[in-house]
């Protein structure tokens, strides 16, 4: 399936210098498990690292530390080129950066409930500048109609939603700032399943979503 | 007979200059295909062929002769403390490859003299990056190394194709940094990753034009107006997230986020070249 919604290129730079926050960077490299589009320019980006490090000043390294790393790789298994294992069991359903945060896949979310149509399950990172959150909204409801303090990323793992903007699948990643008032609905046919990035709290316009929120962190 | 490198080039084929003792007691390093040094050398200076240097090529076993395979001494810098070049059998020896040449050696033949060649350009620039990173210089000394043994250990996962070797040096570095800073965990994609969507096939022509694209990178960085460079070097050379950047030029969020997409806008068109 093919992925139509990508980063903004600042997130792709930032993501390649190293800089970007660990939640922003959570939801990027999810996506970039889908979309090899964006690895290419991933890889772009990176180059103006190489390019910035090529032109550096030299610092002089330790006198015995080429000797120390001869030492150490003499003693070091090398790895294979990068091969694309197969899967044990069933494949999984999250990618693997957010397997690693969870320590397990889907099934394993300790979910919260978030009202009868959404469960979410908030990622513990260790960064203040945003909140990463897996969201579940059940097959063929809303999200109450929301807008933005700050920045939110939606990215799609499964399942799909519609908002007034488009509709997005597993792979797709919504950006949308203040401006953007919204109201994703999931499609059909199954959950969908979200990781939601946000750096301020959404803003309800209705009064429930509103006085859960404190309680509810969203 | 002091003629230019690519005459001695003609001349001795075998011929082939290490770098490699910084370290004043030397002599106990074994690279494949050499006996290393046992006398002291004060100062070492690396000329690639090329660079014109005349070869005092009359001078077969001199500089005490403490090498096991005959010595030659480059008379230009003899005086200046300990200049060395060695025969070796056969393999004309990797100084004059590019680093991407260097790196796809230590990735197929495990060459050590690669290897030492890629470190001897590369280990002192990743210390100064970390250090402009805000690392003390024992910390970037760390990375530098860690970096290195990282680079032997993956080298068969470079693709030339994909990236030069600078940019991949770069990306290990960068991940080692991010990994031992260990305040905040940087996610990053594993290439293994079993539910990588994978890539389309490569245009042919990218891989041929990976090794000059950062000389084109750096040019076009060049051209960017004042404050999309500065937003750039803010990413790369301080670290700083859109939220660090912002406070640190008292800009909204947004300005910097617009910046930011704009100098990579700019980047991709101008390398569109030889993307």
């Amino acid at each position: 399936m093919t992925v139509r919604h990508h980063p903004e290129g600042d997130l792709l730079l930032s993501y390649a210098a190293g800089s970007l926050a660990e939640s922003w960077s959570l939801a990027i490299a999810a996506h970039l498990t889908h979309c090899p589009t964006c690895r290419g320019q991933v890889e772009l980006a990176e180059s103006v690292g190489g390019a910035l490090l090529r032109d550096v000043a030299v610092e002089t390294m330790a006198t015995d530390a080429l000797d120390r790393i001869l030492d150490v790789i003499a003693a070091t298994e090398r790895e294979g080129p990068i091969t694309v294992a197969a899967a044990d069991g069933p494949a999984p359903v999250l990618p693997k950066i957010i397997r690693d945060y969870i320590g397990g896949d889907i099934e394993d979310v300790p979910w919260q409930h978030l009202g009868r149509d959404a469960d979410q399950y908030l990622i513990e990172t260790g960064d203040n500048e945003a909140q990463a959150r897996l969201l579940r909204i059940r097959a063929g409801r809303p999200v109450p109609s929301h807008g933005h303090g700050g920045r939110e990323l939606t990215l799609v793992l499964c399942g799909r939603f519609e908002d007034e903007l488009s509709s997005f699948g597993p792979g797709d990643l919504e950006d949308v700032d203040q401006e953007t008032v919204h109201k994703p609905v999931a499609g059909f046919g199954e959950d969908c399943i979200c990781l939601a990035v946000t750096d301020a709290p959404l803003e309800f316009k209705e009064l429930l979503p509103r006085l859960l929120q404190p309680i509810l962190k969203i | 007979m002091a003629g230019n490198a690519s005459d001695t080039r003609a001349v001795c084929p075998r011929i082939t200059f290490f770098n490699l003792f910084r370290d004043p007691t030397v002599g106990r390093r074994r690279i494949p295909g050499m006996e290393v040094l046992t006398q002291t050398v004060e100062r070492t200076a690396f000329l690639p062929f090329g660079h014109g240097t005349g070869l005092d090529t009359g001078h077969s076993g001199s500089g005490g002769g403490a090498l096991t395979c005959d010595t030659w001494a480059l008379t230009s810098e003899r005086e200046k403390g300990g200049i060395v070049g060695m025969i070796l059998d056969g393999d004309p020896g990797p100084l004059n490859l590019s680093d991407n040449e260097l790196l796809m050696r230590v990735a197929a033949e495990q060459d050590e003299q690669a290897f030492a060649r890629l470190f001897e350009t590369l280990a002192p620039r990743v210390k100064s990056y970390m250090m402009k990173l805000g690392a003390r210089p024992d910390f970037a000394e760390e990375i530098a190394q860690e970096t290195f043994v990282t680079v032997w250990r993956k080298a068969a996962q470079f693709d030339c194709r994909k990236s030069s070797a600078v940019t991949w040096i770069f990306t290990i570095a960068r991940n080692q940094r991010i990994d031992r800073l260990r305040k905040e965990n940087r996610p990053a994609l594993d290439p293994n990753e079993p539910m990588l969507v994978p890539d389309e096939p490569l245009d042919p022509l990218g891989e041929m034009e990976q090794s000059v694209v950062v000389k084109h990178v750096t040019a076009s960085i060049e051209d960017l107006p004042a404050d999309q460079q500065e937003v750039i070097r803010l990413s790369f050379i301080d670290g700083l997230s859109h939220r660090e950047i912002s406070d640190r030029l008292d800009l909204p969020l947004g300005t910097v986020k617009s910046r930011l997409r704009l100098s990579f806008e700019k980047l991709r068109v101008s390398l569109g070249v030889v993307r």
